[in-house]
């Protein structure tokens, strides 16, 4: 068979569908919405994918991320906690310098970066800000895919001269009323006053809302412990060191290392007060997600797909009957069962190919609605748009073989005398 | 041209009517035969052999000195589109194709390119007079001019031999005569025809005719 062959035979498919134009574009719809329904469900799945990949990429895959957390209330009664009865308490928990220093010498070839936690409140003016304050050094910064959007950076010399300078991520500058709104104006963390100087944008995971000022400044003014007053009683906590990220050199020694720290950590705390955050474990389930989550996607598709592809065969069914006589003159006059087959086969497939196409355009009509709802972008990929019409194409295939191979198995005869 | 020995034809395959028993014919190259029978003589069943669109229940049947039963159904199909030419009582033409598109069918199964597939169709529909009804479609045609058209379409092919079952049956009797006179005149130009026919004055016309009732055939005059 040859291309121009080919070309009329599809041609002659084409003017058969038009020939019943009503019953063709119902046939079609079956493969336009299953087809559809795969391009929106691809890109979508790819924009998921994308957006919870690019996150995670964020928080630095060759990190381990270890964060002082305050454990929960029955826990704190009966560990660290000493009391007297004036009514006053000292409660440590979380990450200490020793710590450090061990995880330190367990991995000498990591680098290990230390963040302050500032347990005080943040205002500004009389609005306050729910977020998370840490100390940290200006390096910091490079251990994550960081953006400034405005203003600049914490520098060393902010650090090592102590100054009250702070930088607040995208959300917390939003909080306190936009970007604009709060670079160069005062914020209050405790009862200290600090100029932001800088807006960043940075994995929401790490810090949805986090308001960043220089180490030498966080240890300087707040120290270790902070004071909170409740009815006759005063609550001191002590946390030494609010976050470590260690930053291996090869994503390679990740999954031994977090063992060891994770290891390490169980032994010398008697409470759960130290969260551990290891990027690469939450892309790989993540990506275990996605899969699964894209293959549900995939077969709710292909159920689509499958109920137009029946929909091609019932009707091809129906032609064949219609078409017996005209099957028989075919076979009279040259036509062999092979020539037939690829009569009915053409038509099939060119419905199934049409329907693709106006299909791909539906799908890419429906990407930014599903979007919407789903809050995830669509990402249009070019091979997905080649996958639905390949598929597309394959169930004109399937579901038209049947047809076709029945019609050309009927006998010259029979079709003559068929009425 | 055409040779049958001992052909048996049983329907359905196995323990049904015999439908031809026995049969022996020869047709050479270049002759007329009418096939005069009453209708269920077995006459239809005899032409869709003659015309290697059915294969017999026995014997041999060899069509230019081959024995068609050794023919695979690419062959077949092959043989019949370039060698043999149908006209039916009914014209059969495809109801969605023009006079032009169906004449140039049998072409498209030879692999005939387009350009000259119309050239071909045009100048065999000439030869019947339909050089103007090119673009209809069938159902706006007389019933001679279907005709006529059937016959445009068994002829562009150049077939050796040409195969008619009752042409004139569905036609009134000047049109059946001008479709004779067609016959006549493929035949002084050496076309081999086989006629089917219950009608004695069509058999009246044919040099030689063979007679059939009940699956048995035997040589004879009108």
């Amino acid at each position: 068979m040859n291309a121009a062959w080919a070309m009329e035979l599809a041609r002659d498919g084409i003017r058969n569908l038009r020939r019943h134009k009503l019953r063709s574009t119902l046939t079609l719809l079956g493969v336009v919405f299953g087809v559809g329904a795969v391009v929106t469900m691809l890109a979508i799945g790819e924009g998921a994918q994308r957006t919870v990949l690019r996150e995670i990429e964020g928080l630095g895959l060759n990190n381990i991320i270890l964060d002082s957390v305050q454990p929960p209330e029955a826990a704190r009664d009966t560990s660290s906690s000493s009391s007297n009865r004036r009514g006053m308490s000292l409660f440590s928990y979380g990450l200490t310098e020793r710590d450090t220093a061990r995880i330190e010498a367990l991995i000498p070839t990591a680098s290990v970066a230390v963040g302050h936690l500032v347990k005080q409140k943040v205002f500004q003016g009389s609005t306050r800000l729910d977020a998370r304050v840490l100390g940290v050094r200006p390096d910091y910064f490079s251990l994550f895919r960081t953006e400034v959007i405005a203003g600049h950076q914490l520098s060393d010399i902010a650090d090592i001269n102590g100054q009250p300078v702070a930088v607040l991520t995208e959300p917390a500058a939003v909080a306190l009323g936009g970007v604009g709104a709060v670079m160069g104006r005062t914020i209050r963390i405790g009862w200290d006053y600090f100029e932001v100087i800088g807006v960043i944008r940075m994995p929401s995971r790490l810090a949805a809302a986090g308001v960043f000022i220089p180490f030498r400044t966080a240890q300087r003014l707040f120290g270790t412990t902070s004071v909170k007053r409740e009815s006759g009683s005063l609550e001191f906590t002590r946390t030494e060191v609010g976050q470590i990220v260690i930053r291996m050199p090869d994503a390679l020694f990740i999954e031994d290392a977090s063992k060891a720290i994770a290891h390490l950590i169980r032994e010398t705390h008697e409470t759960s007060d130290v969260s551990t955050m290891v990027p690469l474990d939450l892309l790989q389930s993540k990506q275990r997600t996605q899969r699964v989550l894209n293959m549900v996607l995939i077969a709710i598709a292909a159920i689509s797909l499958l109920v137009g592809g029946i929909g091609i065969m019932n009707i091809m069914l129906a032609v064949v009957t219609e078409r017996i006589p005209e099957i028989g003159v075919r076979r009279a006059i040259g036509a062999s069962q092979r020539d037939i087959m690829w009569q009915f086969l053409a038509e099939t497939v060119v419905l199934s190919s049409v329907g693709g196409l106006i299909g791909v355009l539906l799908g890419a009509a429906m990407v930014p609605v599903a979007s919407q709802f789903t809050g995830w972008p669509g990402v249009f990929t070019p091979g997905a748009v080649i996958v639905a019409l390949v598929v597309s194409w394959l169930v004109g295939v399937v579901f038209g073989l049947a047809p076709a191979v029945q019609a050309a198995r009927l006998k010259p005869v029979e079709c003559l005398r068929y009425e | 041209m055409i040779r049958l020995v001992n052909i048996g034809k049983t329907y359905p395959a196995g323990a049904g009517v015999r439908a031809l028993i026995s049969v022996n014919l020869h047709i050479r190259e270049g002759q007329y035969v009418g096939i005069l029978g009453p209708s269920g003589s077995g006459k239809s069943t005899l032409l869709n052999l003659l015309g290697l669109l059915d294969v017999p229940t026995s014997g041999e049947l060899r069509f230019e000195g081959r024995d068609v039963a050794t023919l695979s159904d690419q062959e077949l199909s092959r043989l019949r589109g370039r060698a043999i030419g149908f006209v039916f009582q009914s014209f059969h033409l495809v109801s969605h194709l023009s006079v032009s598109e169906n004449v140039e069918l049998p072409l498209f199964y030879q692999g005939v390119p387009h350009r000259e597939r119309r050239e071909r169709a045009r100048a065999q529909l000439a030869c019947v007079n339909l050089a103007h009804r090119l673009h209809h479609l069938p159902r706006q045609l007389s019933g001679g001019e279907c005709q006529r058209t059937a016959i445009a379409r068994a002829l562009v092919t150049e077939p050796k031999l040409v195969l008619a079952d009752e042409p004139t049956g569905n036609l009134d009797s000047k049109t059946g005569t001008e479709i004779l006179a067609l016959f006549d005149a493929l035949h002084a130009q050496g076309k081999t025809l086989a006629v089917i026919t219950h009608d004695l004055s069509v058999a009246s016309r044919i040099p030689r005719i063979v007679r059939i009732a009940d699956g048995i055939l035997s040589e004879g005059a009108a």
